[in-house]
């Protein structure tokens, strides 16, 4: 029996922290210089802005994985970490779009060149296209298709829905509107079952018509973050109305709502994408467990679960709902320290440990390798790279862009 | 040991699943590219359903042709003339409507000294369509009374020019029947030392639309298109601008040229969909 007090109820030790802060910095750092659009500048030329913000970047993100690690407060530093990128991936997009094109449409004449940078929620979209029409349905460069297919897939497999909490730059939008200080308005206890089934019937939809009709449906017509990133041109009546229609499920779905409720309203109840990801839940080795021999019953979990992944039934049997984005804001609030990241066919978790013996303090060595085999650690560890990685270059750019814009 | 096995087995999909993206990516590529999976050609500029190409020499019809204008033909001589077909098959919302693409490429970029809507300023460019659809339309007496040519007939001279923000689509009368959208498309290459807002062009394309459901079925019959690219020559501003009212392209094209066109001005011909 590993005795649970000897640990730190959520935090892991400092040279855990410490171990593994750098370890994924130096990855971090290793990738960014490698690939992706800093490396391309840095190849081309040395600009100097980009270096500051490259290191600032770099210090940032490991400020924030540490104290995840350090203080065990997953959701708030995740959600800082989250919220930060979606704002940097709205300011460094938007900037690109307006210097290169000056407005934020995407022209006819665009799309039929395909020049619509790809987003991970048009491959379900495109894959049934793909497979039996030997056709991409999506307006995007071909080399951008590959790479996104795998990247979602591997992530499926491997992460399932914690994509939704730590690597999509679309949620964090939402966490920040439910995250914004005053008053719970509409509380939102239960969902009734159909509506928490809407993103999986969405899902099906969009599935079925863009192969009926060999267009990417859900682009078209409802996706809220176009409002955010960029839209066909408005020249036509029927163009009034989609723009109208994804402009509202926006500011609906994603602002106000999420600000009434305290909820990831569009993440939680629409979004296909999210729903795919669920299913990714079903293989992905990473869980959220739920002890119940120390679980109260207060159901607080319940109540400040932003997609709704968490009911009595689901608690009593130990575990969350397949919409589990595994963001870790139950863990943060159960007084029991009841939740924690598992592992399927694996009883270890932070508080039940099999290298921490009972009635024995652990030495530096046995602390640090309790602290770093364990589920959560390993989940977080390449969940929160995977996030870095991707969103790196929009930190970069947004600080390049500041810096520019104060002069220097 | 077994609850040890699924951290092992999570500690290796993250460490080395994860990362075989990056190579996975490219391998993936290169597979779904060899079992000719491509991007749906409704979303490439539409299904080319013919193209004259012509990097080096003058095989597209370039007027003025005097020696003059030959230090600027880079961006006079078209180096590619192509007919693309835009048709999504079934109805989607998508608000792009079925189209047929004429487009007119050139090496670098268009001088644009005005600052023009469509980025030049210089450039003229005149295609023209012989439609079996048009002559389809016409009643028996009109039938009678055409005058027919064994080769160079047409129906529509689509007009393109940076000082319109439509291409003009006038019939052979001389008469403005349609305006049609017109996207102008430069290629950029990154250039050493610059940022990516400074890329250089490589490509110019100029692309004049029509809609199916003015055109008619293009993939029904006969069908001859022409290009003809040139520049809006300061010294007579109704050169190339003015719609042509003789109904055979050689002789229309002949008074802005001073030598006998036919035979350098080459028709493109697509006969029920495919290039003859
Ligand atoms: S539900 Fe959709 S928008 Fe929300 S985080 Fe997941 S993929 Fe992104
Ligand atoms: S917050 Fe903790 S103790 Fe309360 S119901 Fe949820 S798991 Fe049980
Ligand atoms: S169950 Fe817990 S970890 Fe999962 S989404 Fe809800 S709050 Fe986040």
């Amino acid at each position: 029996m590993s005795d649970s007090s000897l640990l730190p109820a959520r935090g892991k030790s400092i040279q855990a922290s410490i171990f593994l802060t750098i370890f994924s910095i130096s990855i971090l750092a290793v990738f960014a210089l490698l690939t992706g659009s800093f490396a391309d500048s840095v190849m081309r030329t040395f600009e100097i802005k980009r270096m500051i913000g490259a290191v600032l970047t770099l210090l940032y993100l490991g400020i924030i994985f540490f104290l995840i690690l350090k203080t065990g407060r997953v959701s708030k530093w995740r959600n800082i970490f989250f919220i930060s990128y979606a704002i940097c991936f709205v300011i460094s997009f938007l900037g690109t779009l307006f210097e290169q094109r000056g407005h934020m449409e995407l022209l006819d004449s665009d799309a039929l060149y395909g020049e619509a940078p790809m987003c991970h929620i048009v491959v379900p979209m495109l894959l049934i296209p793909m497979i039996l029409g030997k056709g991409i349905i999506f307006p995007t460069s071909y080399a951008s298709v590959p790479t996104m297919l795998i990247a979602v897939i591997i992530i499926l497999l491997v992460f399932g829905r914690g994509f939704c909490s730590w690597v999509c730059f679309y949620g964090g939008e939402e966490t920040l509107f439910s995250r914004l200080p005053g008053k719970k308005i509409w509380n939102i206890r239960k969902p009734h079952p159909v509506v928490k089934a809407f993103p999986f019937g969405m899902l099906f939809f969009i599935v079925v018509t863009s192969f009926l009709t060999l267009t990417p449906v859900y682009c078209i017509w409802f996706c809220p973050f176009k409002t955010i990133t960029e839209f066909f041109e408005i020249n036509s009546t029927l163009r009034i109305f989609q723009t109208f229609l994804f402009a509202m499920l926006w500011i609906v779905l994603v602002v106000v709502l999420p600000i009434l409720s305290k909820k990831r309203i569009q993440c939680g109840l629409f979004c296909p994408m999210g729903a795919f990801f669920s299913l990714g839940n079903k293989i992905s080795p990473f869980i959220v467990k739920i002890d119940t021999s120390k679980c109260t019953k207060c159901l607080q979990c319940i109540s400040v679960c932003p997609t709704f992944s968490l009911s009595a039934k689901t608690i009593e049997k130990g575990r969350t709902e397949i919409t589990c984005t595994k963001c870790g804001d139950c863990f943060d609030i159960c007084p029991a320290g009841a939740i924690s990241y598992g592992m399927k066919g694996s009883s270890i978790t932070i508080h039940n440990h099999p290298f921490i013996k009972e009635g024995r303090k652990p030495g530096f060595f046995r602390r640090m390798a309790a602290d770093l085999w364990e589920p959560g650690t390993i989940f977080m560890f390449g969940i929160f790279l995977l996030g870095s990685v991707l969103a790196f270059n929009f930190f970069n750019n947004t600080i390049v862009r500041i810096l520019r814009l104060m002069g220097l | 040991m077994m609850k040890h096995l699924s951290l092992i087995l999570g500690t290796v999909l993250i460490l080395i699943v994860v990362p075989l993206a990056i190579p996975g990516g490219y391998l993936l590529f290169d597979y779904l590219y060899s079992t000719g999976l491509r991007i749906n050609a409704n979303y490439t500029g539409g299904r080319v359903l013919g193209e004259i190409t012509d990097p080096e020499g003058d095989v597209l019809l370039q007027i003025p042709d005097s020696f003059h204008y030959k230090s600027i033909s880079n961006s006079l001589d078209s180096t590619c003339f192509s007919v693309r077909l835009v048709r999504f098959p079934f109805p989607s919302g998508q608000g792009i409507e079925n189209h047929l693409n004429l487009v007119a490429e050139f090496n670098g970029k268009f001088s644009d000294p005005l600052d023009l809507h469509n980025g030049f300023g210089c450039n003229v460019i005149h295609f023209y369509i012989d439609s079996p659809y048009v002559k389809s339309l016409k009643t028996n007496s009109e039938k009678a009374a055409a005058i027919t040519f064994s080769s160079g007939s047409w129906d529509y001279q689509v007009i393109v020019d940076g000082f319109h923000d439509k291409a003009r689509i006038y019939n052979n009368t001389g008469n403005l029947i349609r305006e049609s959208t017109v996207y102008v498309r430069e290629e950029k290459v990154p250039a050493p030392g610059l940022e990516k807002e400074k890329w250089q062009v490589k490509k110019t394309s100029v692309i004049a639309t029509i809609p199916l459901s003015f055109s008619g079925d293009v993939l029904k019959g006969e069908w001859h298109y022409y290009a003809l690219t040139g520049i809006a020559d300061i010294t007579s501003l109704s050169f190339l601008f003015a719609p042509d009212k003789t109904a055979n392209v050689y002789d229309a094209i002949n008074y802005k040229k001073s030598s006998d066109a036919e035979g350098i001005l080459t028709p493109l011909v697509i006969k029920d969909g495919k290039m003859q």
